[in-house]
C-alpha cells in the first residue's frame, strides 16, 4: 500500500477532493476515517455517491482505519484517506496508522479557532496536536489543492513544545 | 409558482441565472447562493434554509446544483433528512438545464420536472461539429 495522501478536511469528500486531488494522486481506494460518518448511513452513502466508479471506498471510525491501514500495510494499491480534523488525526496515527506525511487541506472557522493559513482555523488543541505530530516525525503542509503552494511546518508558524493531554 | 433555487460554487449561480434571463426573461421566484472558499457548510446550510423559506410554496422548490458531491450538493442533501424541508435537487446545473427549469415550472409537476432535467442533460453535451460534419459526409464514418 502506498499512502498516496492523507488529507484532513471538515468538508470530507466534496469538490476539490473529487476534482482537485483524486485524479492527480491516481488513489484506487479511499478510507474515509469519520466517527460520524461511519455510523450515519445517510452521510455515507452521500460520500459513496460522489466519487468515481472504480475508487474503492471505506467510511469508517478512526479506530477502524488505523486498522485498516496498518492491515493494508503490505498490498500494493494507492490509498488516499481523508480525516475531518486534527485530533481524529492524532488519533489514527497514535493508534497506528502507518502515516509519514499529512496534507492540512481545510478546517473552517468556529468558537476558539483562528486563522493559520487562509483555509485552516485551528484550536490550541489542534495546534498541540501537530506539534506532538511533528515531533513524531510526520511531515506536515497545507494546501488547498495540488496546484497551490504548499505551506510547510515553518511557514505555519504553530511550533514549540509539546503539552500533556 | 414553483421556486428555483441555484446553489454552486463562487458566481456561478449568479451568472447563470443573469445569462438564463437574458435569454428568457426576467423571472420570480428564484434565489441564487455561492459558496465561498472561506465559507463553512454549517453556514451555507444556514443561507440555503432561508432562501428555501423563503420560496416556499404549494409546488415546491427546485435546487439545481452545480456538480455532484460539491458542498452546495452535499449541504442539500444533508438538510434533505429534515422533514421541514421539501425540495427535488438535480445537479450538473447548466445554461440550458436553468432556462429548462424557469420555462417549465408552471407546466409541470416538481417531480416530473426534475426527471425531465435529467433526461434532457446528455442532449445539452454534445460534440456538434462531428456531428455536422456527418451530416454533411452524409452518415456517420
Amino acid at each position: 500500500m502506498t499512502l498516496a495522501l492523507v488529507r484532513v478536511d471538515d468538508r470530507l469528500v466534496h469538490g476539490q477532493v473529487i476534482e482537485g486531488w483524486l485524479p492527480v494522486v491516481q488513489a484506487a481506494r479511499l478510507v474515509v476515517a469519520s466517527d460520524p460518518a461511519a455510523a450515519d448511513p445517510w452521510q455515507a452513502g452521500m460520500i459513496q455517491l460522489a466519487i468515481p466508479d472504480g475508487v474503492r471506498l471505506d467510511v469508517v471510525s478512526v479506530d477502524a482505519a488505523a486498522a485498516l491501514l496498518r492491515d493494508a500495510a503490505r498490498e500494493r494499491s494507492r490509498v488516499m484517506v481523508l480525516i475531518a480534523g486534527i485530533g481524529d488525526l492524532r488519533r489514527l496515527i497514535e493508534a497506528g496508522a502507518p502515516v509519514e506525511a499529512v496534507n492540512l487541506g481545510g478546517v473552517h472557522d468556529g468558537p476558539g479557532r483562528s486563522a493559520v493559513t487562509p483555509h485552516l482555523f485551528l484550536t490550541d488543541a489542534d495546534k498541540n496536536d501537530l506539534r506532538a505530530l511533528a515531533a513524531r516525525g510526520v511531515r506536515i503542509e497545507a494546501r488547498a489543492l495540488p496546484t497551490d503552494a504548499a505551506a510547510d511546518w515553518k511557514d505555519l508558524d504553530v511550533a514549540g513544545p509539546v503539552a500533556g493531554r | 409558482m414553483m421556486g428555483v433555487l441555484i446553489v454552486t460554487h463562487g458566481g456561478l449561480g449568479r451568472e447563470l441565472l443573469a445569462c438564463a434571463e437574458s435569454v428568457i426573461g426576467r423571472q420570480s421566484a428564484v434565489a441564487v447562493l455561492g459558496l465561498d472558499n472561506a465559507q463553512s457548510p454549517d453556514e451555507f446550510e444556514k443561507k440555503i434554509r432561508a432562501a428555501l423559506d423563503t420560496l416556499s410554496n404549494p409546488a415546491g422548490v427546485l435546487i439545481l446544483a452545480d456538480m455532484l458531491g460539491g458542498t452546495p450538493c452535499n449541504v442539500c442533501l444533508r438538510l434533505a433528512r429534515n422533514p421541514g424541508y421539501v425540495f427535488d435537487l438535480v445537479t450538473g446545473a447548466n445554461l440550458p438545464m436553468l432556462i429548462t427549469s424557469l420555462a417549465n415550472r408552471h407546466l409541470m409537476p416538481l417531480g416530473q420536472l426534475a426527471q425531465k432535467l435529467i433526461e434532457d442533460a446528455p442532449r445539452s453535451a454534445q460534440r456538434p461539429l462531428q456531428k455536422l460534419r456527418e451530416h454533411l459526409e452524409g452518415g456517420p464514418r
